[in-house]
């Protein structure tokens, strides 16, 4: 194995990381398998198009995800918030068709023509990692994922917010009991899990392409990867994105037809085996 | 009587307290002496249809009902068994290419290639509802995810392409069906075949509903602990639940192939599984009209706004709006709209 192909499977990992672990957190929370997760990706990612062209891709990483958290907070306002206590797959099935209508949406503004975000001149080229030359723009991706992934988690661990998140994730009423105002907690939550796909969107634009079907592409592995972390679990899901990047990696050396049944077999395996996931009940 | 009862005082009869008059009997049809009497007209009538419409809306009937049976397939699992598998499009599209390939490459009869098409799809059921049967909804849905998309990308595979034609799909050589010819089955003939099917399916609906093993479904579904605590055995009658849903998917997979002449890769797509939800979700799943229904809207989103491609739009905005305000589907809004007419007229006849 060499190190590129390592570091393939690293950086398309830390890719999967800031999905999951937004995805996971909001599962944990709310108990909102979200099937809109990419198409927010979708549109982080189409949104960066336009705002890199009117200014930076460096203000395009800060700007896509503040206006993804916005739409969060409206979602869970005017969404989420009335479907408390309804069946988890019912509400899982609305946000497909939430899905829907984003990804139309995004088609109909943007059109149907795959678009390009260019990495910006300052992390363009390679760089030279062990004697291998390495995409620059992949190594930041990388770095970006990696350090996003582990400011959440200690977020969580640490802060105040991430103690209620935590305690809420267990058991919302005695929570509420204890006098924390679970709708703001919730909010911060799905605000953030907004704010991590369209960051990844934005990251990914340069390295995998800005095209109408990347949305569909990227929920089913983001949705495999929370599952074998365990539902609602940040650090599982980190955990695996990680493993399954690496895994691909492996799969990479085996012939293609055996390859892309990996994800697929690894969650099978992992769900029949240890069905609550690889972290169990463990938020962070 | 008993001694003991023969001790104990008599009891008081205690005279009505004056209130409204007791009801009078209210002149409906008999509905309850004979339940089946609607579905039978219903069912027979539906035979009718060519009559009535043609052309392309035949077109369109038909398709409806083909789907209207993939929709049963996912809306009987959840209402039997509140299981909610991403994974039908597997037996639906393993059925479908099995039809394909059966005709196409090997030159099989096409009475028999609908029979190794079934087989194949509860074949593919069993495999998967073995795994998957025991957990818990999320689970189940990403397992049974997970299988119906490792047939997808075989199907996909360019070491598969010699023999599922790989993403270019597979036409289905042409022949005749039942007493159908060959260009029936392509075209609007087919209307009996895909109308007997569903019918077929649908009985097949109300017998499991009504027998003992449709009754220890339900008594799993809502309380699996206690079920068990009864002595029933409670992991091989959601396996058999599972796979008899498959099988129907299979079912409408194979008609799909037939009357189509063509199957692609999207049969064994998960999105294909996400439709057939939504559709058995709008109508509701509680009735067995509902999901045909649901199947009925989505073809004729799919017609109406084929050429702008705004389906998406208004099928997603369609689904949403219903699990948001309208939780157990159309039909549930027409069961409890029905029951508060009924209520209502039963109080104006009181009063």
């Amino acid at each position: 194995m060499t190190i590129a192909s390592l570091l393939n499977g690293l950086t398309y990992g830390a890719l999967l990381m800031v999905l999951a672990s937004g995805l996971g957190l909001m599962f944990g929370l709310r108990g909102v398998m979200n099937f809109a997760h990419g198409a927010l990706f979708m549109l982080g990612a189409y949104l960066a198009t336009t705002v890199a062209e009117a200014t930076s891709f460096w203000a395009a990483l800060l700007v896509v995800p503040a206006i993804l958290a916005v739409i969060g907070v409206a979602a869970e306002r005017l969404g989420f918030a009335h479907l408390v206590g309804r069946e988890i797959l019912e509400v899982a099935l609305a946000t497909f068709g939430a899905a829907l209508v984003v990804e139309h949406l995004i088609l109909e503004v943007w059109g149907r023509q795959d678009l390009r975000l260019p990495a910006p001149e300052a992390i363009t080229g390679a760089t030279s990692v062990f004697g291998t030359p390495y995409p620059t723009y992949r190594l930041f991706v990388l770095v970006v994922g990696v350090g996003l992934t582990a400011a959440l988690l200690l977020w969580v661990r640490r802060s105040r917010i991430g103690l209620y998140v935590r305690a809420a994730s267990h058991d919302r009423e005695t929570t509420a009991m204890m006098g924390v105002d679970i709708d703001r907690v919730s909010m911060v939550v799905v605000a953030i899990s907004f704010a991590l796909a369209g960051l990844a969107g934005v990251l990914a634009g340069p390295y995998l392409g800005v095209s109408p079907g990347m949305g569909t592409a990227i929920l089913i592995p983001s949705l495999i990867v929370v599952v074998i972390g365990g539902l609602g679990s940040v650090g599982g899901a980190a955990a695996a994105a990680l493993g399954l990047g690496l895994l691909q990696t492996f799969g990479a050396s085996l012939p293609p037809t055996l390859a892309v049944f990996l994800p697929f077999a690894a969650l099978i395996v992992v769900i029949v085996a240890r069905p609550q996931g690889l972290a169990g009940k463990e938020v962070a | 009587m008993t001694p003991e009862e023969a001790t104990l005082p008599a009891p008081e009869i205690v005279p009505d307290p004056p209130g409204p008059a007791p009801l009078a009997p209210v002149p409906t049809i008999r509905y309850r002496q004979a339940p089946w009497a609607p579905g039978l007209i219903v069912a027979l009538l539906g035979f009718a249809v060519p009559l009535v419409v043609g052309g392309r809306w035949l077109g369109i009937a038909i398709d409806a009902v083909v789907f209207g049976m993939f929709a049963l397939s996912v809306g009987m699992l959840i209402r039997q068994s509140h299981m909610i598998s991403l994974g039908h499009a597997a037996f639906h599209g393993g059925a479908a290419y099995t039809v394909a390939i059966t005709i196409t490459r090997w030159g099989w009869d096409p009475h028999l290639a609908v029979l190794a098409a079934i087989s194949t799809a509860a074949v593919l059921a069993v495999l998967v509802g073995v795994f998957s049967a025991k957990l818990p909804g999320i689970s189940l849905a990403m397992v049974t995810l997970a299988f119906g998309q490792g047939l997808y990308l075989l199907i996909i595979q360019p070491s598969s392409r010699a023999l599922t034609g790989g993403l270019d799909g597979l036409p289905v050589a042409e022949g005749g069906f039942l007493w159908l010819d060959a260009d029936a089955v392509g075209g609007d003939g087919f209307w009996p075949v895909a109308w007997a099917g569903l019918v077929v399916v649908g009985v097949a609906i109300m017998l499991l509903r009504r027998s003992r093993f449709g009754r220890t479904l339900e008594a799993i579904r809502d309380n699996e602990e206690r079920a068990r605590f009864c002595g029933i055995r409670t992991w091989w009658p959601r396996v058999a639940m599972f796979t008899i849903s498959g099988v129907v998917a299979g079912l409408s997979g194979a008609f799909f192939a037939l009357h189509n002449a063509y199957v692609a890769p999207s049969t064994a797509y998960w999105i294909t599984t996400a439709f057939g939800l939504v559709a058995a979700l709008i109508g509701g799943t509680g009735t067995i009209a509902g999901p045909v229904v649901g199947a009925l809207l989505y073809i004729l989103a799919q017609d109406r706004f084929a050429t702008s491609g705004g389906a998406t739009l208004w099928l997603g905005l369609a689904f949403v709006i219903v699990v948001v305000f309208a939780p157990s589907g159309l039909g549930g809004l027409l069961t409890r709209g029905i029951a508060r007419l009924r209520g209502r007229r039963q109080r104006e006849v009181a009063a």
